[in-house]
């Protein structure tokens, strides 16, 4: 536990991506390293939390331990509208070197390595299974409570891959080889929960699927499947009356992971009624002894084992962008990810260059895992060969609990 | 130069910020909430069952229930009538020779030869014939002559199975420094002792023959007064298959003695009136000879109330006189006797109705009341047995006021004292009842000592179902009983403690016998509602 939270945080804050899941400013020539150097070494890192109903403080209260108190799931619980609740997380870091083909210093592309390590996590879920998970069914006696359509998808890998990265616009292409440390994914399409008056019988109708990876464990130095992804980004300026514009077009981690034969499942289209464990003789409870094996076969919860292929959680991005004045710059982006509980995110950057070396931004975004964020973004070069950027997409995140979405990307670039 | 220095000291220093930042994290506990839960926890059917066992229940056509009991009273076998002691017999030889005296001792000279008689003391019994199950038979020869010798142990009237009757050893040679020693061993399992004696007229008595000499191979052997040859000759762990003779007229006295009873073992208070009451003796003897009961104290007694009732019935006043058993050669037919006790002729519903969980039984036991009028024939095998036994037949045509059963159950929660998940809630029993009896439940905490350390509050009772114009239950009733369990209590059952359940019956009309069919029934349902804490399991 204690590694893969080490693990987890550096990943949460020692690298970034070019075109990862955070907030991340518009190239700008004059504040940005000069793309002609021979050697750049680039390491980033993001971690985005989003929720479109759950209050901050709640899962802070969970990532910080201890009593969580009522009041505070109260509050994310009276907050909700409806029953399409989605939260999520994003979380990367990624190591990378762009460089030069020997005796080829003045050609246009450049090759380019990168290793990352991803985690990644949607959630689905409705209002009642929030309320069941925090309170208890007690409150639904006499009661139907609908727990679908809900789903949880979790997924953790790293890639390497080679690739070639354009000096000038940013356009790249790499195809990384993919090892899959774990991953579990629940889709429920159809899901009630009856509590009966005094609990004298729980009734519950369940259909949806269960996948899973090895069940030994899925951490970090665990290797469980193998895969490609293919990663590609392609940027182009065009004039439209004399403003220049910019369109890009993006896809990330576009490829699989073929799971091992370890791998689990489990498909359930069921009703269930339990009205209590069936005992022999009330007057020998002590015999009574109900194990695990018991409860998996009375549920009907025994694991199919075989190999999945499952899509890895890409995301497609499209950006169109225009300079504004001389030193800023506004762009109009959408992007999805393959993951349970993500909508498609719009959002709005502004940025503007101050002096030559530092680019400020802001950015306006609803969707993803969430709804309205703020963000802000800045950007700042030491010298000629640093280049260091920061960045959240939720400003409020840092300042209240009673909001919505917190996260933080970093990056450092050496050119050389 | 300058310009790279500068941003290794800026990721440096934030590297330093970031593992900070991590390190806080490391050893965070888990985030705990508290959830109520409200869910099914058992079902089961409840029926006479459960507390009693198809070996004492016997169900009559129309679906009444008989309860038939059977329990030993006393048993006396073999041990009780004849033990064997371990036996020894030592035949020693000196060589009369005055002082410093010695005499040359030719080889194959016969140094002991003996006739001689051996009784075995058997108290009262006079054994006419022995045949035994278990025995060894040693024979141990120490020698100071110079020369090997050799012995030989003849037991007269006795019939190894292998069809001989004699043992026969060596022993080296040996001197008055340095004595040599021998040990031969026989079997004596099935060998029959004929101990009549040399005459056939006499009881316990074996003829025997005793001898040694030196090798007749060998050179002999020059003796002094300070040479000797010892024989010594062991019976060991004799064990009777059979005997046969005159046992005597002996009186065994049998002291108040408790026995268990284990019927009532489930209720631990209450009474019941009981109808039709009918208790057999049986008494069974499997030794040949005429025996005389004198039963002293027949009571039952209930440890629980301190309760006791003393049996009343002609047999307590006159001797139970039983014939002796038939010797069929190689087995024996017992001969019986019994007699039967119900309301009219004795005092045994009373003795039943305290629910005893002990009989004190006292009795004298006369052996051949009428002297040896068998000539000698009295026999035993080792299967015989004297035994008494009663047979209990009680139909459950009952009244019962405060009937209690008791169960202690070790609830198994999830968590420790330290941490544990549950946090408090309340149990509701549901119950269909189908027995014509209304019952209370009740629930304490106690400790290993059974000590109440707290009582569980319980809301409502199960109600009795009715009675029909023939007294019997057509329809079951529904009920509800709810406990509340307190935070401290259930902190309590995370100790060393037990939940005492408790069932107090009563019939519905105190004044009036109901049967209990084998259809009866009652369904129980146990539901909770919990503070659940997640995560509070330590």
């Amino acid at each position: 536990m204690g590694s893969s939270r080490w693990i987890a945080g550096v990943v949460l804050f020692s690298s970034l991506n070019g075109i990862g899941q955070t907030v991340l400013l518009q190239p700008d020539t004059i504040v940005d390293l000069n793309a002609w150097w021979s050697n750049s070494i680039r390491i980033h890192g993001s971690a985005d939390y989003n929720s479109n109903t759950v209050f901050n403080e709640l899962p802070l209260g969970i990532y910080r331990g201890g009593d969580l108190s009522r009041s505070i799931r109260e509050r994310s619980l009276n907050a909700f509208d409806g029953d399409q609740n989605t939260a999520g997380y994003v979380a990367e870091g990624r190591l990378s070197w762009a460089g030069s083909l020997c005796n080829a210093e003045r050609t246009m592309w450049r090759p380019l390595i990168s290793v990352a390590h991803h985690e990644v996590g949607g959630l689905r879920f409705t209002k009642d299974q929030f309320a069941i998970t925090f309170f208890g069914n007690a409150a639904y006696e006499n009661q139907t409570a609908e727990l679908a359509p809900s789903g949880f998808e979790q997924i953790r890998y790293q890639t390497i891959g080679i690739g070639a990265q354009h000096r000038n616009n940013g356009s790249m292409v790499r195809v990384d080889l993919v090892r899959g440390n774990g991953f579990s994914s629940v889709d429920v399409q159809n899901a009630t929960l009856f509590t009966a008056i005094d609990g004298r019988e729980l009734r519950t109708d369940v259909a949806g699927e269960y996948y899973a990876s090895d069940t030994a464990g899925g951490s970090w130095d665990r290797s469980n499947g193998i895969g490609a992804a293919l990663t590609g980004q392609w940027n182009t300026s065009f004039n439209l009356g004399t403003r220049k514009m910019r369109f890009g077009v993006a896809v990330e981690d576009l490829g699989f992971v073929a799971w091992n034969e370890r791998s689990v499942s489990i498909t359930k289209d069921t009703l269930v009624t339990y009205d209590g464990w069936q005992v022999d003789n009330i007057f020998a409870l002590d015999d009574v002894i109900i194990g695990k094996d018991v409860v998996l076969d009375t549920l009907g919860l025994r694991y199919k084992r075989g190999s999945i292929t499952r899509l890895l959680p890409f995301r497609a991005h499209l950006m169109i962008g225009m300079d504004m004045w001389n030193t800023g710059y506004l762009s109009l982006n959408l992007d999805q990810r393959n993951i349970v509980g993500y909508i498609p995110q719009i959002s709005l950057m502004a940025s503007r260059r101050f002096g030559q070396r530092t680019q400020l931004g802001a950015v306006a975004s609803y969707g993803g895992f969430g709804v309205f964020r703020l963000g802000l973004a800045a950007k700042h070069r030491i010298g000629k060969h640093v280049l260091l950027q920061l960045s959240t997409p939720h400003v409020p995140g840092f300042f209240m609990g009673r909001t919505r979405g917190l996260g933080l990307s970093f990056a450092a670039e050496f050119a050389f | 130069m300058e310009n790279v220095r500068f941003p290794i000291r800026v990721a440096s220093l934030g590297l330093l910020i970031l593992s900070t930042l991590v390190g806080c994290r490391k050893d965070v506990e888990p985030s705990r909430w508290d959830i109520d839960a409200l869910v099914p926890i058992l079902r089961t059917r409840f029926t006479l069952s459960d507390i009693l066992p198809d070996s004492v229940r016997t169900t009559e056509a129309d679906g009444t229930i008989t309860l038939v009991y059977s329990d030993d009273l006393f048993a006396l076998d073999l041990d009780t009538v004849l033990a064997i002691p371990d036996t020894s017999l030592v035949y020693p030889y000196a060589f009369p020779l005055p002082g410093n005296d010695s005499f040359d001792l030719p080889a194959g000279f016969p140094v002991i030869s003996e006739n001689n008689l051996i009784r075995f003391d058997f108290d009262d019994l006079a054994l006419r014939k022995l045949i035994l199950r278990e025995g060894r038979l040693k024979l141990i020869m120490r020698n100071k002559i110079a020369s090997q010798v050799f012995g030989t142990f003849g037991l007269n009237g006795v019939t190894f199975p292998d069809g001989s009757s004699a043992l026969t050893a060596s022993v080296g040679p040996g001197t008055a420094a340095d004595p040599t020693t021998s040990e031969a061993e026989r079997d004596l399992a099935y060998s029959i002792f004929d101990l009549r004696g040399p005459q056939f007229n006499d009881v316990n008595t074996l003829g025997s023959n005793v001898s040694a000499q030196l090798d007749p191979n060998g050179s002999g052997a020059l003796v002094t007064n300070q040479d000797s040859i010892i024989v010594k000759v062991a019976y060991e762990g004799l064990v009777p298959q059979y005997a046969s003779g005159y046992f005597g007229n002996r009186v065994i006295t049998l002291e108040p003695e408790s026995n268990a009873i284990d019927l009532f073992a489930n209720i631990i208070d209450g009474t019941i009136d009981l109808n039709r009451v009918q208790v057999r003796l049986n008494v069974e003897s499997g030794i040949g000879m005429d025996l005389r009961v004198r039963l002293h104290q027949l009571r039952s007694v209930n440890s629980n109330t301190s309760n006791s009732v003393d049996l009343q019935h002609a047999i307590m006043n006159g001797p139970i006189n039983l014939n002796r058993a038939l010797d069929l050669g190689d087995t024996f037919q017992p001969s019986h006797y019994q007699t039967t006790l119900n309301s009219d002729n004795s005092n045994v519903d009373q003795f039943l109705e305290i629910l005893p969980d002990q009989l004190e039984l006292a009795l004298d036991l006369e052996m051949n009341p009428l002297g040896d009028i068998s000539n000698g024939h009295d026999f035993f095998y080792y299967d015989s047995k004297l035994r008494a036994s009663l047979e209990l037949e009680l139909p459950l045509d009952l009244i019962a006021t405060g009937l209690t059963l008791q169960n202690l159950v070790k609830v198994d929660l999830p968590g420790s004292a330290e941490g544990h998940a549950i946090r408090n809630g309340e149990l509701h029993l549901f119950t269909t009842n189908g027995f014509p009896l209304d019952a209370q439940l009740v629930l304490d905490i106690v400790d290993a000592d059974n000590n109440v350390l707290s009582n569980v509050p319980v809301l409502g009772s199960l109600q009795a179902a009715a009675l029909d114009a023939d007294g019997l239950v057509q329809t079951p009733v529904e009920s509800r009983s709810d406990a509340i369990l307190s935070a401290d209590q259930v902190d309590l059952l995370y100790q060393a403690t037990r939940l005492r359940v408790r069932i107090v019956f009563n019939t519905a009309d105190q004044s009036q016998h109901v049967r209990l069919l084998e259809r009866y029934a009652a369904d129980l349902q146990i539901t909770a509602k919990v503070n659940y804490l997640l995560n509070g399991v330590k």
